[in-house]
């Protein structure tokens, strides 16, 4: 009895760390495969390129609170409301995520 | 033969004047598992037919379930003749043929791997440890089960759980309806009505079950943890995925080939992206028309003389200690990657090894909010979700290639 549990629990450990291995080292060589291909593209066709740093700080509720004015001021003008209807975003809340993960996982491959 | 003869006859044949208390009993408890799945939403999807399968088999006269045509305990190695079954059985008989041989756990298991991304644990493939710590609780629950004396209260009497027994009950740890369904037709098919009762509360239970273990084994600090993105898994990586984990794990565990097989099928279906019609077909169509079948045939297994014994409160509770020790050595793991990585894995998505998938996952993230409400959890614990499953199918092939 105890002897099947050790041997059950350890052959469980064992398929999921080969397995847990076996796609790590997959996934290293998949993901030098493309940074390789992306390189080269770089190279040859954008070699004056600088690179540029953005540094957005997603946890500033400052630039959030302008980007979600901004965002609601043009969709406004898109509209045909106004420009010169007054907004101002005084707090915002993320709602609870009530999409079914499948969902989630669909908009999310889309999105990437 | 005159009228009142005639009508007494009926009558005298009616289930209403053959009907033994415990029938009625078991007809009380699948209104109120009814009642649990219409109402309550708990797993409505398989409770109901469950349920409504109970109702069935327990209906007296209605002869719509043979249990002596399935299992004889007077026989060693009993075998059932099909030849009967075809000729005299009842619908559920016909329906508990897929369930026996073993043909519904696999296919249902085909429909979860189309609906499945396995993209967030190819991403972090570490997270496959936290699916193996999850099923600690299968383990433990097998041999706390063989450990559970025979006793008799009140006339009552329990002979105690067989090897082959407590394997069955301990696969509830998996939080896997279809490979805990598998699991008791091969080991302990006169338990599998109330083993898949159990299978399905809990993991209808997890959002109430797993949050206050996760509290608790938790600091405040490790719940708020951030994870970093996962990155980019490109559709090569996806395909090949499916094919090689299917031929690394029946090659390892041959017994657990036609869950993860089919599990891996299913996934290949939705990935390679060039069989779209076959992969909608198993991720709807296929996988409600083997739902309401599987669903009706384990209710028909639960007739009273099979339900109503001390075996299946027994059964309950251990599900319930299985499910909770998988959840407690899935945060436990995770608490150690936390450590082992410096603050970089939410121990929270450890509770998600034990699959149940999607909800497991939807607890981790829920959690995770609770303590750091801009936090999003989910993707990262649909990895250790995921592996959960591929780990209680690996589980399931060990006990059945042990003890079967």
């Amino acid at each position: 009895m105890w002897l099947q549990s050790i041997v059950g629990i350890s052959v469980v450990f064992l398929a999921l760390v080969a397995l847990s291995f076996f796609i790590y080292l997959f996934g290293k060589v998949m993901v030098k495969g493309v940074n390789k291909k992306k390189n080269n593209t770089v190279k040859t066709k954008m070699n004056d390129v600088k690179n540029v740093e953005i540094n957005a700080d997603v946890e500033d509720d400052a630039e959030l609170i302008a980007v979600i004015t901004a965002a609601i001021q043009a969709s406004l003008v898109k509209a045909g409301i106004s420009p010169e209807c007054k907004i101002v975003v005084k707090s915002f809340k993320r709602v609870g995520n009530d999409a079914p993960v499948w969902n989630s996982t669909g908009r999310e491959e889309l999105l990437n | 033969m005159d009228f009142i003869d005639g009508i007494g006859k009926l009558l005298s044949e009616s289930g209403f004047a053959t009907m033994t208390w415990q029938q009625l009993l078991m007809m009380v408890i699948s209104c109120f598992l009814l009642y649990l799945g219409i109402v309550k939403k708990y797993e409505p999807l398989l409770l109901i037919p469950i349920a409504f399968g109970m109702l069935l088999t327990n209906l007296p006269g209605a002869q719509m379930f043979h249990a002596e045509f399935w299992s004889n305990s007077a026989i060693e190695n009993f075998k059932p003749d099909y030849a009967l079954v075809l000729q005299k059985g009842g619908i559920l008989d016909l329906f508990y043929i897929g369930i026996k041989t073993g043909l519904f756990p696999p296919l249902i298991f085909m429909g979860v791997g189309a609906m499945n991304d396995f993209g967030p644990l190819i991403a972090n493939p570490k997270t496959f440890l936290l699916g193996a710590a999850a099923q600690f609780g299968i383990f433990f629950t097998f041999i706390g089960a063989q450990l559970i004396p025979a006793f008799t209260i009140f006339g009552i009497s329990f002979a105690g759980f067989s090897a082959m027994d407590a394997g069955a009950i301990s696969i509830i740890g998996g939080a896997d309806g279809p490979t805990a369904i598998f699991t008791a037709t091969k080991l302990a098919p006169h338990l599998l009505g109330a083993i898949a009762v159990a299978a399905y509360s809990y993991m209808a239970l997890v959002p109430v079950i797993q949050p206050p273990i996760m509290r608790l084994l938790t600091t405040k600090k490790e719940r708020e943890v951030v994870m970093k993105q996962l990155r980019h898994v490109s559709k090569k990586e996806k395909i090949i995925f499916p094919i090689a984990v299917t031929i690394l794990v029946v090659l390892l565990i041959p017994a657990a080939a036609p869950l993860v097989g089919m599990l891996m099928l299913g996934n290949l279906a939705r990935e390679s992206g060039v069989i779209d019609r076959l992969s909608k077909t198993i991720q709807n169509e296929l996988i409600n028309i083997v739902t309401i079948l599987l669903g009706i045939g384990v209710g028909a297994t639960a007739t009273a003389a099979n339900f109503l014994a001390p075996t299946t409160v027994i059964i309950i509770l251990l599900g319930l200690v299985a499910f909770s020790i998988g959840t407690t050595f899935g945060v436990l793991f995770g608490k150690i990657m936390y450590w082992l990585t410096k603050g970089k894995i939410n121990p929270l998505i450890g509770s998600a090894g034990v699959s149940a998938v999607p909800m497991a996952a939807r607890v981790s993230q829920k959690v995770g909010q609770e303590a750091n409400p801009s936090n999003y959890l989910l993707m990262h614990a649909m990895g250790p979700n995921v592996a959960g499953v591929i780990g209680s199918a690996v589980a399931a092939g060990i006990l059945i290639s042990l003890l079967g």
